[in-house]
C-alpha cells in the first residue's frame, strides 16, 4: 500500500513539475498505436490531434525497473508434454520410422474413435450453484422479467435513441474510472499489489490525459489496457468463501448469497455512493448518478436479452451463465 | 530389441509434435477467414433478415452442429433415436444460427484481436481473443476441432460457454421427459420469434 500511495504522490507532484523541469526522455506520446518516445525537441501537437504526452513512470512502469523483457511471441513455441505411450501392440518387425508413423496415426485415429464415444458427457463437469430457493426464485425472475420488459426497455430504448454511441461510451467510462477505490482495495485485499499498482496508474492516464476519464487513454498503452477487474464478491472467493445459495434479487437480478454480500461491499467503496452521505442534495444526486443508471440499465438489458433469447429456460439460461462468469472472475 | 521400442516411441513423439505445429496455424487461419467472411457480410448487410440468410452458408461449413448438439444433449443422445438426432441437430442448429446473428446490428462489426492459441489435445485448438463491440471489450474464445477439416465446437464469452449453458437447460428437460421433451422444447424456441 505504501508503494502504491509513493507513485501517487510522486506522480501528482510529477505531473505538477513535468512543464518545466522533466527532461523529454521522461516523457513519452500516448498515440492511437500506442506509446511513442519523445522526440528531443518538445514540439507542439499539430490542430486535432489525439496525441498525448504523458510521464514514462506512469505509463510504463517496468521503465523505472528492469529493461524490458522480449516481447512475447504471438505463437510461443507450443510445449507438448511427453506423455507416456500409450499401450500399442509390438510391432512384429518395425524396419524404419516410416512404418513406425503409420502405426502412430493408427493409434491417434483409435483413440478419437474411443473419445467420439465418450465425448457426450464433456461438458460433465461445468460450475453449477446450490439453489435451494428455486421456486421462489423463479417467482422474482418473472417478476423481474415483467419489470425489464414493460419499464426498463423503454428506458434503455430512449437512451439509446437520445445519446449517441460514443456519448454512451463516454459516460461509461467516467463511470467506470471512478469506481476505481472498489477495485483498488479488492485487489489489495486480494494481494494483488502489482494489479492495484496497474489501476493506479490507469486511474490516473484516465483522468488526467483522459479529461476525467472520459476517454480510456489507458487502451493505447499494452500494460495498463488488461488490468483484471476486482469486486468484493471477487475478493471473499479468493479467500475461500464459497458461493452459499442462489438467490435472485427484486430488480438486480442473480447473484450468490456471498456476492450479495461482496456487492454491499462495492457499495460502501463506491466514491459516487459517497455523495448521497456527503450532504449533496436529492437532486445533484440524481444528475451525477442519472446517466449511470441510465447506462447501467442499457447494459443490463444488452445483457439480459443475449442471456434469455434463443434458449430452452431463460431462467436456467441466466443461471448457469451467472455461475459460470462469476467462476471465472474469481479465477482471474 | 529394446531400441526398436524406444524408436517407435520417438517416432509417435515426433509425429505429435509436428501435428502441432501444423494445426495450429492451420485452424488459426481457418478461424480467421471464417470470421473474416462473416465480418464482411454484417458490414454490407442492409437488414437482420439479409444477414441471417447471407450468414448461414458460412455457419454451416465452419461450426460442427453435431458435436455441438450432442454434448449439449449429454449421455442421453445415447437414447435418441437416429431421425430424433438428426431432428435435434437440425433444430439446435437454427437456434445457434439465430444466437449468433441476434449478436450482429447490420452496419456495425466487431474488431478482433487475436491471442495466442492453445493445443488441449492433437486435434483440438483453442483460441483467445479479445473482440471489441460497441465500444465494450468482451473475451472471446473459440473452440475448435479436427472433424473432416476445422470445425468450431464451442464458443465462450466472458467465461461462459455456449455448449455448457444448453446442456444446464436440456439436462432439466430429458430429466422429465427424455428425448420427446428435449425436442419439444427445442421446437417451442425455434418458433419464438
Amino acid at each position: 500500500m505504501r508503494k502504491i500511495f509513493s507513485i501517487l504522490i510522486a506522480t501528482v507532484l510529477g505531473i505538477a513539475t513535468s512543464g518545466a523541469a522533466a527532461p523529454d526522455r521522461e516523457i513519452v506520446i500516448i498515440t492511437k498505436d500506442g506509446l511513442k518516445a519523445s522526440p528531443g525537441k518538445r514540439e507542439k501537437n499539430p490542430k486535432n490531434s489525439h496525441d498525448t504526452l504523458f510521464l514514462r513512470s506512469v505509463v510504463e512502469p517496468s521503465a523505472q525497473k528492469a529493461p524490458a523483457k522480449p516481447a512475447k511471441p504471438v505463437n510461443p513455441a507450443p510445449k507438448v508434454k511427453p506423455t507416456p505411450a500409450p499401450p500399442v501392440q509390438k510391432p512384429l518387425k518395425t524396419k524404419n520410422t516410416a512404418i513406425a508413423k503409420e502405426h502412430a496415426i493408427t493409434i491417434q485415429k483409435k483413440k478419437t474413435a474411443s473419445r467420439a464415444e465418450d465425448d457426450l458427457d464433456e461438458y460433465s463437469h461445468i460450475a453449477t450453484i446450490a439453489d435451494p430457493a428455486e421456486s421462489v426464485n423463479r417467482g422474482t425472475f418473472w417478476l423481474n422479467h415483467q419489470l425489464y420488459h414493460y419499464l426498463l426497455r423503454p428506458v434503455s430504448k430512449a437512451y439509446e435513441f437520445i445519446l449517441p454511441s460514443p456519448a454512451r461510451t463516454a459516460i461509461h467510462n467516467v463511470f467506470d474510472n471512478a469506481e476505481y477505490p472498489v477495485r483498488l482495495v479488492n485487489h489489495a485485499l486480494q494481494f494483488q499489489f502489482k494489479r492495484a499498482d496497474l489501476e493506479t496508474r490507469k486511474f490516473l492516464v484516465n483522468s488526467v490525459a483522459g479529461v476525467g476519464g472520459i476517454f480510456r487513454v489507458s487502451d493505447r498503452i499494452p500494460e495498463l489496457a488488461a488490468v483484471p477487474s476486482a469486486d468484493t464478491g471477487q475478493t471473499f472467493a479468493k479467500w475461500g468463501i464459497g458461493h452459499g445459495a442462489y438467490v435472485v434479487l427484486p430488480v438486480l437480478g442473480p447473484r450468490s448469497v456471498r456476492d450479495t454480500v461482496g456487492m454491499a461491499g462495492d457499495y460502501a467503496l463506491n466514491p459516487l455512493t459517497w455523495l448521497t452521505y456527503g450532504g449533496l442534495g436529492g437532486a445533484a444526486t440524481l444528475a451525477i448518478s442519472g446517466p449511470n443508471a441510465a447506462q447501467s440499465i442499457n447494459n443490463r438489458m444488452n445483457l439480459y436479452d443475449a442471456a434469455t433469447r434463443n434458449v430452452i429456460d431463460p431462467y436456467v439460461a441466466v443461471r448457469s451463465g451467472y455461475i459460470q462468469y462469476r467462476e471465472q472472475a474469481a479465477s482471474k | 530389441m529394446k531400441t526398436r521400442p524406444a524408436l517407435l516411441v520417438l517416432a509417435i513423439l515426433a509425429s505429435a509434435a509436428s501435428s502441432f505445429a501444423a494445426s495450429v496455424p492451420d485452424a488459426e487461419n481457418f478461424l480467421k477467414k471464417s470470421v473474416g467472411e462473416v465480418v464482411n457480410i454484417a458490414k454490407s448487410a442492409p437488414n437482420s433478415n439479409a444477414l441471417t440468410e447471407s450468414v448461414r452458408p458460412v455457419l454451416l461449413k465452419t461450426i460442427s452442429f453435431d458435436a455441438m448438439t450432442r454434448r449439449a444433449v449429454g449421455p442421453g443422445w445415447r437414447q435418441f433415436t437416429p431421425d430424433q438426432q438428426r431432428e435435434a441437430t437440425r433444430l439446435f442448429g437454427s437456434l445457434i444460427i439465430r444466437t449468433y446473428v441476434a449478436k450482429f446490428t447490420p452496419g456495425e462489426w466487431p474488431e478482433i484481436a487475436y491471442k495466442a492459441a492453445t493445443m488441449p489435445s492433437h486435434d483440438r485448438v483453442e483460441i483467445p481473443t479479445t473482440t471489441l463491440y460497441k465500444g465494450s471489450k468482451y473475451n472471446v474464445t473459440y473452440r475448435l476441432e479436427e472433424i473432416e477439416g476445422w470445425r468450431i465446437t464451442d464458443v465462450v464469452i466472458e467465461g461462459v460457454s455456449l455448449v455448457a449453458n444448453y446442456r444446464t437447460q436440456f439436462d432439466g428437460e430429458f430429466k422429465q421427459g427424455g428425448a420427446d421433451a428435449v425436442l419439444n422444447a427445442l421446437k417451442r424456441s425455434v418458433s419464438t420469434p
